[in-house]
């Protein structure tokens, strides 16, 4: 009887023993939770959710990834006279006016992206975008200075002298506008101080642009709604996500209507008017910047030259709903990953 | 205590803590909902070698557990403890009652509501104090007294298959 | 010791189905809604410029202001939940909104830079939107 008892008892020592070492070569789900906070910042709501173990964690990371935002609106936007880009329209004619290297990067990475989508997104458009004044709601202007406006765009003119990490401007009243592209950018600073803070699991969602690492604790995904382009308040569908960015341009998020004509912000570089063919386009890839300017890029391209933009990039993917409402997806398997 | 005594309740640990890192690699949407197999760990000291004896255990099981997972000392460790505590102590009283009013299925199950409830109190009382959580009681009670009937039909098992090999250590 | 059922190891007691029934009646009763307000968020934010963040107490009735570069914008509370009373707005899309209710929820008026939510996620809803 007590020789059973020892045996049974050995049995279930060893057993536990094991069952004990094995779980800690797993990773582990931690105890963490979800905190959100939400700011408007260039002229945006901007929201973050992260997932850390303390809410003092989540707050102070968040703040410093706010204060990147900000800093990265502070020196982009063409519209802030002290800004980068405000001073490079100035002096651009003059001289060459030198970046530091980040942004002269960003800068690189818009020409590269206007000369691949053939002018579709054109970082040179300031000229353009000034006159319509989308910055403080937007006014029609005439047809007069919109093509003297338009005769100003180009972004074969802009000079990146890569050596010295400086830029000039080879014609006369041409400016430099990065909103396409900008807010993407500072989406992914703002990522990586977060990470930089250890916290691999938030999501930052800069009034449409988006960009997500992780999951939500206990999920191996977060959810993402992509908003219907002709029903507030109304999803046109769902995607579960990890680690990408996920950017919508809409015709709805800017615009006004004169005369019974809506005209939204997202402007055709070739003949200064908003562009026609699409009610939003989704752009997923690995980094907001990207994704932003793809976007509006295959925004201005139209449904079908759009989808065949995106096809073209790698590592890029994204849906058009065309004017009619129409869907268009670069490839299957994403539209299957889509849920209604 | 003699050293079968030891060595049964150190046994009995060792399963707890290996059943609890286990259940919390599940992901779940509701994270402090487990199958709660752990507590069947304390339930079977309690009605074997004592109130004193389940605690003990309930106590190593969360300290370790949240040693090894993180978060000791922390909100999560604070819940656990909480419930912990509070499940082996009803265990305990319930237990006076087991085999002759009721089974260890009815000392699971009160053990369990036992333990959802004293989270939720701490987490209201204690961690969120501003926010109202009365809508998380059903979101906790409820799979808690089912892990609770769960556990104890298990327990039933166990306790009457080995009953040998546990009156031979108690 | 009254045998209620048992086949092999299970053996239950009357004693478990009382005990069974008053657990299950106690939670059945802590688990009902209580009142209109059950589930409903407590207060909302109210973001406005320079990244200033006001929390607005849901459980009172009243009508605050909120003050932005085209001027006042009014947000009323009341029975829970929230709308734009007033905006100073061009195109007033904020007030067509009407009242929101459901954490999550938000009212944007960007002319005016205010902003009325609802921290926190339906169940079921997305952790974010593209838009």
């Amino acid at each position: 009887m007590a020789f059973i008892a020892l045996k049974m008892r050995k049995n279930i020592f060893v057993v536990g023993l094991a069952l004990t070492i094995f779980p800690n070569l797993c990773c582990s789900s931690g105890n963490k939770q979800v905190f959100s906070e939400s700011k408007l910042i260039m002229g945006t709501v901007v929201q973050m959710t992260v997932a850390t173990r303390t809410e003092q964690e989540a707050r102070s990371a968040m703040q410093e990834a706010f204060a990147e935002i900000e800093r990265a609106d502070g020196l982009l936007s063409s519209y802030r006279e002290g800004s980068l880009i405000a001073k490079l329209n100035r002096e651009g004619h003059d001289h060459k006016v030198p970046f530091e290297k980040d942004i002269f990067d960003l800068m690189d990475e818009a020409a590269t992206m206007s000369e691949a989508s053939g002018g579709a997104f054109d970082l040179t458009i300031w000229p353009v975008a000034s006159l319509w004044g989308f910055d403080k709601g937007g006014v029609l202007p005439d047809k007069g200075s919109l093509e003297d406006a338009v005769a100003k765009v180009g972004y074969r003119n802009l000079h990146l002298d890569k050596k010295n990490r400086s830029v000039g401007f080879h014609r006369r009243g041409m400016g430099v506008d990065l909103g396409a592209i900008a807010k993407g950018w500072a989406v992914d600073r703002a990522m990586a101080r977060l990470a930089a803070r250890g916290i691999d699991h938030a999501i930052i969602d800069a009034g449409g642009d988006l960009r997500i690492s992780g999951s939500r604790p206990g999920k191996g995904f977060w959810r993402i709604g992509v908003q219907h382009p002709r029903e507030p308040g109304v999803l046109l569908l769902t995607f579960d996500l990890t680690d990408t960015a996920i950017v919508t341009s809409g015709d709805y998020e800017r615009f006004f209507i004169e005369g019974g004509v809506r005209y939204h912000h997202i402007l055709d570089p070739v003949t200064g008017m908003p562009a026609t063919g699409c009610q939003s386009v989704t752009v997923l890839a690995a980094t907001a910047a990207e994704a932003d300017a793809a976007a509006t890029a295959a925004f201005v391209l139209g449904p079908e030259r759009g989808i065949s933009f995106l096809r073209s990039r790698p590592g890029v993917r994204g849906l058009i709903v065309d004017a009619d409402g129409a869907l268009h997806w670069t490839d299957g398997d994403l539209e299957k990953m889509a849920r209604r | 205590m003699n050293a079968r005594k030891v060595s049964f309740l150190g046994v009995l640990v060792a399963l707890a803590l290996a059943l609890h890192l286990l259940e919390a690699q599940i992901p779940s949407p509701l994270p402090w909902v487990r199958p709660g197999l752990a507590n069947l760990m304390t339930l079977i000291a309690v009605l074997t070698a004592g109130w004193r004896a389940g605690l003990l255990v309930a106590v190593t099981r969360v300290a370790i557990g949240s040693l090894l997972l993180g978060g000791f000392l922390g909100p999560a460790f604070a819940l656990s403890l909480a419930g912990g505590v509070a499940s082996t102590l009803v265990m305990a009283l319930m237990a006076r009652g087991a085999w002759r009013l009721w089974s260890p299925l009815a000392v699971s199950a009160a053990g369990a509501v036992a333990h959802g409830a004293a989270q939720l109190l701490v987490l209201a009382a204690v961690l969120l104090r501003a926010t109202d959580l009365s809508w998380l009681l059903p979101w906790v009670l409820v799979p808690s007294l089912v892990s609770g009937i769960a556990t104890g039909l298990l327990a039933n098992l166990v306790l009457l298959r080995w009953q040998g090999y546990f009156r031979a250590v108690a | 010791m009254k045998r209620l059922w048992g086949e092999g190891g299970v053996r239950l007691l009357l004693g478990d189905a009382a005990v069974l029934a008053l657990l299950g009646a106690a939670v059945a009763a802590l688990s009902l809604p209580r009142g209109p307000a059950a589930g409903r968020p407590a207060a909302a934010e109210v973001l406005s410029a320079g990244g200033r963040v006001t929390a607005l107490d849901l459980s009172r009735d009243a009508v605050i202001e909120v003050t932005g570069p085209l001027g006042d914008t009014k947000v009323e509370v009341r029975g829970g939940r929230v709308r734009v009373l007033f905006s100073p707005c061009p195109r007033q899309d904020c007030r067509e909104r009407g009242w929101i209710g459901e954490p999550g929820e938000m009212i944007v008026c960007l002319p005016n830079e205010v902003v009325v939510r609802l921290p926190g996620t339906r169940r079921g809803a997305p952790d974010a939107i593209v838009q």
